[in-house]
């Protein structure tokens, strides 16, 4: 329910702002983009040799409104809808799952991973002109994730509460996916910054791609389970369309 | 003429060209022609394509039958489908404990495994006679009941608890006897461990993926189409010192650890025997017999529980239960609580 008020406050705010949009300064654009991304281990350290990961596209909507500061600068708010998907599979050896208790169970063999984001996306840009019709643009965004689900398998290792027995492990081992389901420790905000690049096709149609790295990690706070954080890293390309010259 | 003809060989070509070759592999039929015990009544026989298994029920008790059995049958498969044994339709069992695994080759090449079962007046190793090495969670070695990995009619949690190095549900010998200790434990993790041995399917990725319900780990029940008026067995149980209640501190969550509460009373232990007659969802009890007991003489001692009937239907399956905790699927008992259970059978 917060996640719809604050939904509603920016797009009233930026009705607001198209109302405003009769001044030359304002203007008013809704985004069609793709999405390509997920969350990455931090530190990198943790990612497993040989891991990989295949992100699914899927597209986002929104709308936004830019102000013109001066010839070179404008600044822009976006409200954005996002869903945001990946699989990822590694061989490990004793990943460690640790108990609240400082007790810890590990796992050797083929792990997947499947991670998938809903989430309305705030972001606040700044535009810099670089020469007619391309300009850098940067800033931070705030989203509030709607729904997520982080869910990983471990197929046919060796589990064991002893890491002697998955140092030694011996693959593949019995027949059996062990399935560990995050979801309920996994937070509904995260933060982060923006970096990207537009391209005017037209007067009105703008192109732009983004490079969007979170700056907290998709989990909760008290999660302390797994050895590593992860954050949301993703691009997105799109298309934007300004609603008067 | 001729161009009508050109067309109908070039449309035979292309469905020809076109033909899939099928992928099952599965026993669509199965009939006994010849037995080689005139005794025996073969009263039905039951195809489940769920768990791969072909059921032969029999209105005889076949522990007291003379073994080897062959069984002359006609086995029909899928279509373009053989099988790697019994193409001639000759099956010998050498016990009625033994289940035969038959491959089955689809056209395109796909495997299915197949297994074959007798069904009869008693349970399957009720007796407890057979194990078999097992490997665990943990890559070492342990023993599990019944013949082989697959087929048994008898299951443990032993492969979930495996992961800490404790196997609740083990043999014990005593001369040329094989008998069942089931003990509950602890672990690094949860507290309370009740041993356990049913008949059914021990579900390993069912106990990891909802590890704070232990009951989604089990598939009780095996087929059966008898009314025993009782349920007989040898047993003896010593309850263990401390009776606890284990509560996980955050509901849901296998992470958070337990909160341990010792509590009044005696752990008990409990055996139990369900008759139902199951139609797919529906699933309706026919009988129960139930024995719940705290700490008896350390000498093992034949008990009887009889069947208390509710209605006239014929079961289908029965589900037969021994647990060294009652409450343990409730994280309530004490470690250390075992149970020692032998020579269970179905009184008539």
């Amino acid at each position: 329910m917060a996640m719809i008020k604050k939904a509603i406050i920016g797009v009233f705010f930026l009705l607001s702002l198209v109302a405003k949009a009769q001044e030359k300064s304002f203007n008013f654009y809704p985004n069609l983009a793709v999405d390509l991304g997920g969350a990455i281990p931090f530190p990198l350290s943790d990612i497993p040799d040989g891991a990989g990961g295949t992100p699914q596209p899927y597209p986002s909507l929104g709308i936004g409104v830019e102000y013109q500061l001066n010839n070179k600068w404008q600044l822009g708010f976006e409200v954005n809808y996002h869903l945001i998907a990946f699989t990822s599979s590694a061989d490990v050896v004793s990943q460690p799952f640790y108990f609240d208790d400082g007790t810890a169970q590990y796992f050797t063999g083929h792990t997947e991973a499947d991670v998938e984001l809903r989430f309305v996306e705030f972001p606040l840009l700044a535009f810099y002109e670089l020469k007619e019709g391309r300009r850098f643009l940067f800033g931070f965004y705030y989203s509030s994730i709607l729904e997520n689900q982080f869910v990983t398998k471990g197929i046919d290792g060796i589990y064991s509460s002893d890491k002697e027995d998955t140092d030694n492990a011996v693959l593949p081992g019995p027949k059996a996916t062990v399935t560990y389901n995050f979801n309920s420790f996994m937070d509904h905000y995260d933060y982060g910054v923006l970096i990207g690049y537009s391209y005017d096709i037209n007067s009105r149609f703008y192109l732009w791609g983004r490079l969007n790295v979170g700056f907290k990690s998709i989990f909760i706070n008290k999660f302390d389970n797994i050895d590593y954080e992860m954050y949301q890293v993703r691009v997105n390309l799109g298309v934007s369309f300004k609603l008067r010259n | 003429m001729r161009n009508i003809l050109v067309l109908i060989v070039f449309t035979c070509l292309f469905f020809s060209c076109n033909e899939e070759k099928s992928s099952n592999a599965d026993i669509i039929d199965f009939t006994i022609t010849n037995l080689s015990n005139d005794v025996l009544v073969v009263s039905d026989i039951e195809i489940n394509a769920d768990v791969n298994k072909i059921y032969i029920f029999f209105d005889n008790n076949l522990f007291q039958q003379t073994f080897p059995l062959n069984i002359t049958s006609d086995i029909k498969l899928s279509s373009g489908a053989k099988a790697n044994s019994f193409a001639d339709g000759e099956i010998i069992f050498s016990s009625a404990d033994e289940v035969k695994h038959i491959i089955v080759e689809a056209e395109d090449g796909t495997q299915k495994d197949w297994y074959i079962a007798l069904v009869h007046k008693q349970i399957q190793n009720a007796d407890f006679e057979n194990w078999f090495t097992n490997v665990g969670m943990n890559g070492k070695e342990y023993e599990e009941i019944g013949n082989s990995s697959i087929g048994s009619f008898w299951a443990t949690a032993n492969m979930a608890t495996s992961m800490f190095t404790k196997y609740g549900t083990q043999p014990i010998y005593d001369g040329e006897e094989t008998l069942v200790q089931i003990k509950t434990e602890t672990t690094s993790q949860v507290p309370i461990t009740a041993g356990t041995l049913f008949t059914g399917q021990f579900d390993i990725s069912g106990a990891i993926a909802n590890p704070t319900d232990p009951k989604k780990a089990t598939d009780f029940g095996i087929p059966f189409k008898h009314r025993p008026e009782a349920i007989q067995f040898d047993f003896k149980y010593q309850a263990g010192e401390n009776y606890i209640q284990a509560t996980l501190q955050d509901p849901g969550n296998i992470f958070g650890g337990f909160t341990i509460d010792e509590i009044d009373g005696e752990d008990q232990c409990s055996i139990y025997a369900i008759l139902e007659n199951r139609d797919g969802d529906e699933i309706i009890e026919i009988a129960r017999a139930e024995m719940q007991t705290t700490t008896t003489p350390d000498v093992l001692t034949t008990t009887t529980v009889p069947f208390e009937y509710t209605t006239d239907d014929t079961p289908t399956h029965i589900t037969v239960v021994s647990t060294s905790s009652k409450d343990g699927d409730l994280w309530k008992g004490a470690v250390g609580s075992t149970l020692v259970i032998d020579k269970l059978i179905m009184t008539y």
